[in-house]
């Protein structure tokens, strides 16, 4: 070995010194970056011709555990899933008002009873007819503002689709990027390490939008998994979705009811995307939501239908419109939550809530006969009232026959949604039905989000245990790095006196 | 023994340690040439009269004692194209010819076979491979299409920095699970980018629906093709269903082949995979999905299950890509890179021995070329038949050793010194003969 040599040596150890120290210093930089998992620098002894020749640098590596994190990428997409639905159905929670606070639908529903017996002690009390009027006022006026609320809900779930659609095209694209520029530095030998940080952030990104997960190909690249089976390679161009914005109402569907799919190359990929905040503004928009509406229209038209079967035309009857498939079997009355009000001609005149509007031939399966009284009729007219108070509040539309079954399948503008309860028998369990189904469904929401949320924060703190940058330990090994860069002085030192010798003697 | 035959050999000796120094003043001036080996001196005696009653004084030659088999220190480069050699053995290069043109494209080489261990090389601009001292280095060429090396030739190396050609899709691989029970009875779908002669991506949808337990049927929808999107449905059933024994929920058989789908039949163990033709517009392109084998669970499976799972799907078309870089590997081979993560392999650097390296003939720039004595150079691959390994992006520098030829130059000093004291001294004697007559 020449004096040379030795300093070779030496020059590659304080190369391999200086890039272990960037090392570390690209570490304790990103201690705080999201995503960034610690790299450490590789060396290989270098020998040649059986001598040894110093140490060869290589590229720096990531430290962390892979399976952990493909984990806590697949909790990102449930809590963020979770939360998309829990903010939602949160919103509608609180537009269902207090129960016991008088603004609720059951409550309302009891009022409106309420006020129909005060008219049955003094049927010719204008207060009392007031009342009534009044009541039925409150209650559509609270089944309108529910709709309402649901349809706010289902265009924010739409806008929440068209948003993600394009954050998930953006962190797609800069993933297909690091992808390839990944390739690339692979196949020149550099370090990836700092692009995979990058990737894995936009992965992260990407994660919370939909379920996906990232498969390493054989060539380096990298193939995209949704949950719904839809396979996505990683290259540029990058795969994009589009989607177009729209206006929802209560009949508005997917597919082609005028809320438009999600495409990649043309093809209609809506159903292969599941999962994340995307997935969950889909299920809201196309089921959850539409369902509640459906329950509602049919509450709706149920609580028309209780009061002029006995002959009180009390509500406006839906206007028949709305586009559905044909076969649905809300066609007819679709959205009609958000349009029922009280009977003008029954606000116009009051007394018609005693008096009655329609004449009703008896049936045997139906509603008994009914003549209303006739304008300047009898003041005291108690056959209406005693009619709506037994039967339209009740679970029989005469004495013997049950009142017909509100549809709790068949719902929405499809006709494939269901309300998860059985036909109600009076108007009264069919309100309590609604806003405890609904009530429950928040809060089973909120509770899986706290519980998938703690689950996600022990995957993340167990993964973050791996990879992420202990400050404490990078400093060791700066002080041993330190340590040798100064053994590595000493031996150079020592060459160049030994020069300085060796000039002398010459 | 005569005074003025030991002034001639001490003349000798002057001109024997002067050839030392001139050897240890070359190899002082090339310790930090890259790939220098350092030439030694041997000293060899010359007799007149040596017998049991008398000797005379003789005379010295110095000659050059080549040690080209030295391995020199290895110091890693900035240079990702350059190599070293570690154990025996010479890169294969060419010096270019003498009258050759040096703005021609094309270079016009010397017929003469150079060898030499100066391994810091880079592109130049015609794309041949060049070290700091000119020379070219030789690979054997690797044909493009079937990859096999022809160790038979040794020519210069060019990269071409043109473009890769897009590679039509032939082959498409699917591996995932269809849903035993899915929970709802609308197809499940699965789209594959694939490539036509131009490497224009385009999507081919293979829609599953399930017939009844164990049956499904594949459409095959290619939405760009020039005629018909539909280009035709296949039954695959697993498991008993098939009526071949298989294992329960792996392909059993595949048929009921309609439209322009031919579907493999069973073959206990093979594979499984169904053929489409489709026209991008580039004429028609068949295309073969492979489902894994009949019976086995690697490729397409049918287990318990409410939805689609997708394992991998993998096709073997390839999108137009531009030049990136060219790498050398530690096995020697030359690789270009494309854009599009795809890479070829153009030659392969092989590792010249020779029986005795240090016959070899020197040249300039380190280089050598073979001698009657050095034996006939054996060309291997990288580590093999006594070859030397490859390091990637590290140069070998010079084999001399400063220490050592200082030391040298010591002795050659006080040698020389010593030899002209024998021709002074001499010449004292010789004056002091001559004053024997007054």
């Amino acid at each position: 070995m020449t004096l040379d040599g030795v300093l070779h040596i030496a020059t590659s150890a304080l190369a391999d010194i200086n890039s272990q120290t960037a090392v570390i210093s690209q570490n304790v930089a990103n201690v705080n970056t999201t995503g960034y998992s610690q790299e450490v620098g590789t060396q290989t002894a270098l020998t040649a011709g059986g001598q040894g020749m110093g140490v060869l640098v290589g590229p720096a590596q990531r430290e962390l555990n892979q399976a952990l994190q493909n984990q806590v990428i697949a909790q990102n997409a449930t809590v963020a899933a979770l939360s998309t639905t829990a903010a939602s159905l949160s919103g509608i929670d609180s537009v269902q008002g207090t129960p016991g606070q008088a603004n609720d639908l059951p409550s309302l529903v009891g009022q409106l009873q309420n006020a129909f017996t005060g008219l049955q002690s003094d049927p010719s009390s204008s207060a009392a007819q007031q009342t009534v009027v009044s009541a039925a006022g409150s209650l559509a006026g609270q089944i309108n503002t529910l709709s309402q609320a649901y349809t706010t809900a289902r265009q924010n779930a739409q806008n929440g689709v068209v948003a993600t659609v394009n954050t998930l095209n953006a962190s797609l694209g800069t993933i297909s990027t690091l992808t390839q520029q990944i390739v690339e530095a692979q196949q020149s030998g550099q370090s990836t390490a700092d692009l995979e940080n990058q990737r894995d952030a936009a992965i992260t990104t990407a994660s919370t939008l939909v379920g996906i997960r990232f498969v390493t190909q054989p060539n380096g690249g990298l193939l995209g998994i949704t949950q719904g089976g839809l396979g996505l390679e990683m290259q540029m161009p990058p795969p994009q979705f589009a989607v177009a914005a729209a206006t929802v109402s209560a009949s508005t569907y997917y597919p082609g009811g005028g809320l438009g799919a999600i495409t990649l190359h043309g093809q209609d990929v809506t159903g292969n995307l599941t999962g994340g905040r995307l997935g969950a503004d889909i299920t809201l928009r196309d089921t959850t939501l539409p369902a509640y509406q459906g329950a509602l229209d049919e509450f709706a038209n149920t609580l028309n239908n209780a009061f002029a079967n006995q002959g009180l035309q009390l509500f406006t009857p839906p206007a028949g419109t709305g586009a559905t498939a044909s076969t649905a079997p809300q066609a007819g009355y679709l959205g009609y939550a958000g349009t029922i009000a009280v009977n003008p001609a029954v606000t116009a005149t009051p007394a018609l809530v005693r008096d009655g509007t329609t004449t009703i031939t008896g049936s045997a399966t139906g509603a008994s006969a009914f003549t209303p009284n006739p304008a300047g009729g009898a003041a005291s007219f108690g056959t209406l009232v005693q009619r709506v108070l037994s039967f339209s509040f009740g679970s029989q539309i005469q004495s013997g026959v049950a009142q017909p079954a509100p549809a709790v399948t068949g719902l929405g503008p499809t006709g494939s949604l269901s309300a998860p309860f059985q036909p109600p028998a009076s108007l009264a369990s069919f309100a309590t039905d609604i806003v405890a189904t609904q009530s429950n469904d928040a809060a089973t929401a909120t509770n899986q989000l706290t519980n998938e949320t703690g689950l996600q924060q022990a995957l993340t703190s167990s993964f973050s245990a791996t990879s992420s940058v202990n400050v404490d330990a990078e400093m060791s090994k700066m002080v041993q790095l330190q340590n040798a860069y100064g053994a590595i002085g000493h031996i150079i030192a020592a060459v160049q006196t030994m020069w300085t010798a060796l000039l002398q003697i010459a | 023994m005569s005074l003025l035959g030991a002034m001639d050999t001490a003349i000798s000796g002057l001109k024997a340690q002067s050839s030392a120094f001139g050897n240890i003043s070359d190899n002082l001036a090339n310790s930090q040439s890259v790939g220098f080996k350092s030439t030694d001196t041997a000293f060899i005696d010359y007799l007149t009269t040596s017998t049991a009653t008398q000797n005379t004084s003789g005379a010295v030659v110095a000659v050059p004692d080549y040690v080209n088999n030295v391995q020199g220190t290895i110091s890693q480069s900035d240079n990702p194209m350059a190599l070293a050699i570690s154990g025996q053995g010479f890169f294969p290069v060419s010096q270019p010819a003498v009258n050759a043109s040096t703005t021609s494209a094309t270079q016009q080489f010397n017929p003469l076979q150079f060898y030499t261990r100066t391994g810091d090389f880079t592109l130049n601009k015609n794309g041949y491979l060049v070290n700091s001292a000119g020379e070219f280095l030789n690979g054997w060429p690797v044909n493009a299409a079937t990859g096999v090396v022809n160790a038979n030739a040794l020519a210069p190396i060019r990269v071409s920095q043109s473009n890769l050609a897009p590679t039509p899709t032939a082959n498409i691989t699917l591996s995932a699970n269809l849903p035993a029970s899915p929970s709802s009875t609308s197809p499940v779908s699965s789209q594959v980018t694939v490539y036509d002669g131009l490497g224009t991506a385009h999507v081919i949808d293979l829609s599953w629906t399930q017939n009844a337990t164990n049956d499904w049927t594949v459409a095959v929808t290619s939405p760009d093709d020039v005629s018909a999107p539909a280009l035709g449905t296949a039954d695959v059933k697993f498991g008993a269903t098939s009526g071949n024994t298989v294992a329960d929920g792996t392909v059993g058989s595949i048929g009921s082949a309609t439209g322009g789908v031919t579907a493999s039949g069973y073959n206990a163990g093979g594979p499984a995979s169904l053929s489409f033709t489709t026209n991008f517009g580039q004429g028609s392109q068949s295309i073969n999905l492979n489902l894994g084998n009949f019976g086995s669970s690697t490729g397409l499976t049918q287990y318990a299950g409410t939805s689609y799972s997708l394992g991998g799907v993998t096709q073997d078309g390839v999108p137009p890509g531009s030049f990136s870089s060219v790498t050398t590997e530690a096995s020697g081979n030359v690789v270009i890179n494309y854009s599009n993560g795809q890479n070829r392999t153009i030659a392969q650097v092989p590792v010249i021995t020779f029986a005795d390296p240090n016959a070899l003939q020197r040249q300039n720039g380190q280089a050598f070329t073979a001698t009657q004595a050095s034996g006939t150079p054996t060309a291997n691959s990288a580590g093999n038949e006594g070859a030397g390994t490859l390091l990637v992006g590290s140069v070998e520098q010079s084999n001399v050793d400063i220490a050592t030829e200082f030391s040298k130059l010591i002795v050659a000093q006080q040698a020389y010194s010593s030899n002209a004291k024998v021709i002074t001294t001499g010449s004292d004697m010789m004056q002091t003969t001559i004053n024997i007559i007054r």
